[in-house]
């Protein structure tokens, strides 16, 4: 009795305390980059920063003497605000009803396969979308512009919306999953159509994972920056139409960072601090509206949400569903025949294999290595990290507890930093800590803060699944609370964990911005070890293609990242699919096979 | 009866919508000016030689408002390249066969005409190091050795296989070390000199051989922003700035440097567009915001 009360105190104690560390982490986001923001504030004046409608920096500028730049960003803070919500408009909507069509529109094989694009447009690298944006979507765009080029928001809308939808579209769909079946059956037994029972029955009981979904949505939105700066034309200025150039405060720091004088350094980490205040406030809005629906219970009060009540309505949301899913399918298809064409001819072995020698030959394999190790080093860091959070919110804690609800409102934060702040952050502490130079060191400690969220969420939507009588079973059966999580509800969720991890692999694999200024950007010979300086593909990407000398080599190579990512997903499929007839096909946990269960056992061993 | 009257409200004002855009379509668009960002070199350069007729330089008159400006070479010619009415300015080593590259005054943006200085769009790259360390002499040996090499004849010898302008005065051979040389070099600065100083580096270590093999170079280009602030930072003596335009008088006091190569500034238009020659003036105009339409400039 005695040592497995301390077992489960102690399993207490460690999941907690991964989950203060979210606090901790995004405490400490918040702390540095107000702290590097505070003296260029002191210097312009918060008013004038906030509220100046003129950006025209000074290089020359510094700390103490009379300013001659001039340094507002309400131009940028309105551009990033218009680009969001447009965004949201694209992708949001056409993320959801993906996500409706997936769960109950189509079956089987079309399924599987929209399931896959789905998962490969999240590993797309915004560089690609990009230079997709500007080489394909542009030209069709321009004849529409009135001053013959299209960059602003339109375009960046759409850019952007494309690049949110997967996330959207594939958390819809857990959460939309996650309903149980009666509810649908139920729906239709009391005579609604099939439609009426998706719209009116399905859609509102899962509204809180799909409210989550948008919010991982907006947080992309508003953190993307290698794409937006392609195509948001990037003039300082109020958006002044669809067609007209703007600027979004990430593309302000990307932009200027690297040609940056003192005061203007300091007013781009301001910007950042920008950014995080509008990340906490929608963070605060989002935990007022959940609290006040927690605290009456699931399904305790009515939503109505007139727009879906008439059957022909709903109808018409089917409809809606199935051309939003063919769209996303013939974006993706134009997006990767566009890569094939232009980079598979320019795939060659030295490309591939060869080694990178200063002057010599590009190669890719350097970056091939150093990708896969901040892969690795990031998720060993965050997997084990995200999952005990996870359990400890979903299995431990109650929702009113205060710790909790700061707990929660962290992960939001979190994910809600945008990537470029991410790399801002990772400069000024992993970099300094780990001895001032670039290393993948440095950018996978800075890469795995970033996926906590992701991890959690993901991770905490599936334990959420997991039915509560299996948790009753295993308990009334006499195992404690730590062996009922570690033997029957994480085995259950093990489909769901790995959605996380693959979601992580893609993130890690797509992001650039947040490498930027933690690992170096320039073409490398192959890293030594974590400690030396590397490329991550994404990143080779962006260089490769920044000074037009090696076009050919950037299609390749981003050819490549996709091949990976496609190979990411297969094998994932493959192991879903495996994992899911061991466990779900049984309807008792306890039936498990012997080893899986010694294995989860060992686990718990070592965790408790 | 509701809906059906919302339906063709709703109809009515797409109708509207769709004869408005194409009413927009119709005629001679805009042109689309695209420039760098502000602390680009390749922008520095480009501002402070483009002057009005009467001698203001754009830099202080200011970009016009709603210009696109880009972060990236690349960007600009893909901008270029999709855009009809499209006008920007690149390195002349990154133009490729999908952008038209203009005359200047006349001149056409060869290596010739870069040397003889009539093509005026030009601007310097320079290798920056601290200045207190280098009159001390307390570089350290391989950053010494490095430098060396980039002053000397075979490294103009890249410089012209790369394609940009070599400068012609005082280089001489560069030989390895006689005993072995050992340390580290930190590289940042310029994006536009980096895929030089790439095959620079190569060519090094190629000449060096052995002697130099225990010379570890590492390159991170941000900007010549970022390569000042790293010279000016230096303290170990083993940090090398490359910049794309020439070195600023306030810099000067902490800032030894020397010119590597010269590079054009090339003003590419999209193929479809029949203009093909440009003057300095007309630049200033157009980057100001005062002609609009690539029209008035053939008029004018």
């Amino acid at each position: 009795m005695e040592k497995s009360n301390i077992k489960e105190t102690c399993g207490k104690i460690l999941f907690a305390a991964t989950a203060a560390l979210c606090i901790a982490a995004a405490a400490a986001i918040f702390v540095f980059i107000i702290m590097k923001s505070v003296p260029a504030l002191a210097e312009t004046g918060v008013g004038n920063f906030l509220f100046g409608s003129k950006w025209a920096p000074d290089a020359n500028d510094v700390y103490g003497q009379p300013l001659a730049g001039s340094y507002g960003i309400l131009p940028m803070l309105v551009g990033t605000l218009a680009a969001t919500v447009c965004a949201l408009l694209v992708g949001g909507t056409l993320g959801f009803f993906t996500a409706v069509f997936l769960s109950y529109y189509c079956r089987g094989k079309v399924k599987a396969l929209f399931t896959s694009v789905i998962n490969l447009l999240a590993g797309v690298p915004s560089v690609i979308f990009g230079f997709f944006g500007i080489k394909v979507v542009m030209p069709i765009f321009n004849t529409l512009s009135p001053n013959g080029n299209s960059s602003g928001l339109l375009l960046t809308s759409v850019i952007l919306g494309m690049m949110i939808f997967p996330t959207v579209a594939s958390l819809s769909k857990t959460a939309l999953e996650a309903v149980p079946g009666a509810y649908y059956e139920g729906a239709l037994a009391l005579g609604s159509t099939r439609d009426q029972a998706v719209f009116r029955t399905v859609v509102p009981a899962a509204k809180s994972g799909i409210t989550a979904a948008m919010i991982l949505g907006v947080g992309r939105a508003l953190g993307e920056t290698m794409a937006v700066v392609m195509v948001a034309g990037n003039s300082p200025q109020f958006p002044a139409g669809l067609f007209s150039s703007f600027r979004t405060m990430t593309a302000n720091i990307v932009l200027e960072m690297g040609y940056a004088g003192e005061v203007q350094m300091g007013a781009l980490f301001a910007t950042g601090g920008v950014l995080l205040v509008f990340v906490a406030i929608t963070v605060v809005l989002l935990s007022l509206v959940t609290s006040d629906k927690k605290s009456k219970g699931r399904g305790g009060k009515k939503l109505n949400i007139s727009l879906f009540n008439g059957r022909r309505v709903c109808f018409a949301g089917k409809i809606f569903s199935i051309v939003s899913a063919a769209f996303a399918l013939t974006f993706l298809a134009a997006l990767i025949i566009y890569l094939l064409v232009m980079g598979l001819p320019h795939l060659s072995g030295q490309l591939l294999f060869g080694s990178y020698e200063y002057g010599g030959e590009i190669s890719i394999l350097p970056s091939v290595a150093a990708t896969l190790m901040t892969v690795g080093i990031s998720l060993v860091i965050a997997l084990p990290l995200g999952i005990c959070t996870a359990i400890f919110l979903n299995e431990y804690a109650g929702s009113k507890n205060i710790f909790v609800r700061i707990i929660r409102s962290a992960i939001d934060v979190l994910s809600g930093v945008p990537s470029i702040v991410y790399g801002l952050f990772g400069a000024v502490t992993f970099v300094t800590l780990l001895g001032g130079n670039y290393s993948i060191a440095a950018g996978s400690l800075t890469i795995s803060v970033m996926l906590l969220p992701t991890v959690i969420r993901a991770t905490e939507e599936s334990l959420r699944a997991v039915p509560m009588s299996l948790r009753e079973g295993a308990l009334a059966l006499g195992a404690g609370k730590l062996r009922t999580v570690f033997t029957v509800v994480l085995p259950s969720a093990l489909p769901g964990i790995i959605a996380a991890a693959i979601l992580s692999v893609g993130r890690v694999m797509s992001e650039s911005a947040p490498f930027m200024f933690t690992m170096g950007s320039s073409i490398q010979p192959m890293p030594e070890g974590a400690m030396s300086g590397g490329t991550t593909l994404a990143v080779l990407l962006y260089y490769l293609s920044g000074e037009n000398l090696y076009t050919d080599e950037a299609y390749a190579c981003a050819c490549v990242l996709m091949l990976i990512v496609l190979l990411l997903n297969v094998a994932a499929e493959v192991l879903g699919r495996a994992l899911q007839r061991k466990f779900q096909g049984e309807k008792n946990a306890k039936k498990k096979s012997k080893r899986a269960r010694r294995k989860a056992l060992e686990r718990a061993e070592e965790n408790g | 009866m509701k809906t059906s009257k919302k339906a063709i409200l709703v109809i009515i004002a797409l109708i509207v919508a769709l004869t408005a855009i194409l009413a927009a379509c119709g005629g001679e668009k805009d042109i689309a000016v695209i420039a760098r960002t502000s602390g680009s070199g390749t922008r520095d350069a480009f501002e402070s030689i483009v002057k009005s007729a009467d001698g203001t330089a754009l830099k202080d008159a200011g970009l016009m408002k709603g210009a696109l400006e880009q972060d990236k070479t690349s960007t600009v010619i893909s901008l270029v390249a999709s855009t009809k009415t499209g006008i920007g300015y690149v390195s002349l080593g990154s133009v490729d066969d999908t952008v038209k590259v203009l005359k200047v005054e006349g001149v056409e943006a060869t290596s010739a005409n870069v040397l003889s200085g009539d093509y005026k769009m030009q601007r310097p790259f320079v290798i920056m190091t601290n200045k207190a360390l280098t009159e001390a002499g307390s570089l350290t040996a391989a950053t010494q050795d490095f430098l060396k090499f980039l002053r000397s004849t075979q490294a103009q010898e890249i410089v012209e296989e790369e394609g940009y302008v070599k400068q012609e005065e005082g280089a001489e051979e560069y030989t390895a070390p006689a005993a072995a040389v050992t340390g580290t070099i930190s590289i940042s600065g310029s994006t536009s000199v980096d895929p030089l100083m790439d095959k620079l580096i190569g060519k090094y270590k190629e000449i060096g051989g052995a002697n130099v093999a225990g010379v570890e170079i590492s390159k991170n280009c941000q900007g010549t922003s970022h390569g000042i602030a790293a010279v000016k930072a230096d303290t170990a003596g083993n940090a090398i700035g490359l910049g794309s335009s020439a070195v600023k008088a306030a810099d000067e006091a902490e800032i030894a440097h020397f010119e590597i190569a010269l590079d054009a500034i090339a003003i590419i238009v999209n193929p479809e567009n029949t203009l093909e020659d440009i003057t300095i003036a007309q630049l200033f105009d157009i980057y100001t915001g005062k002609i609009v339409k690539f029209s008035a400039l053939a008029s004018a």
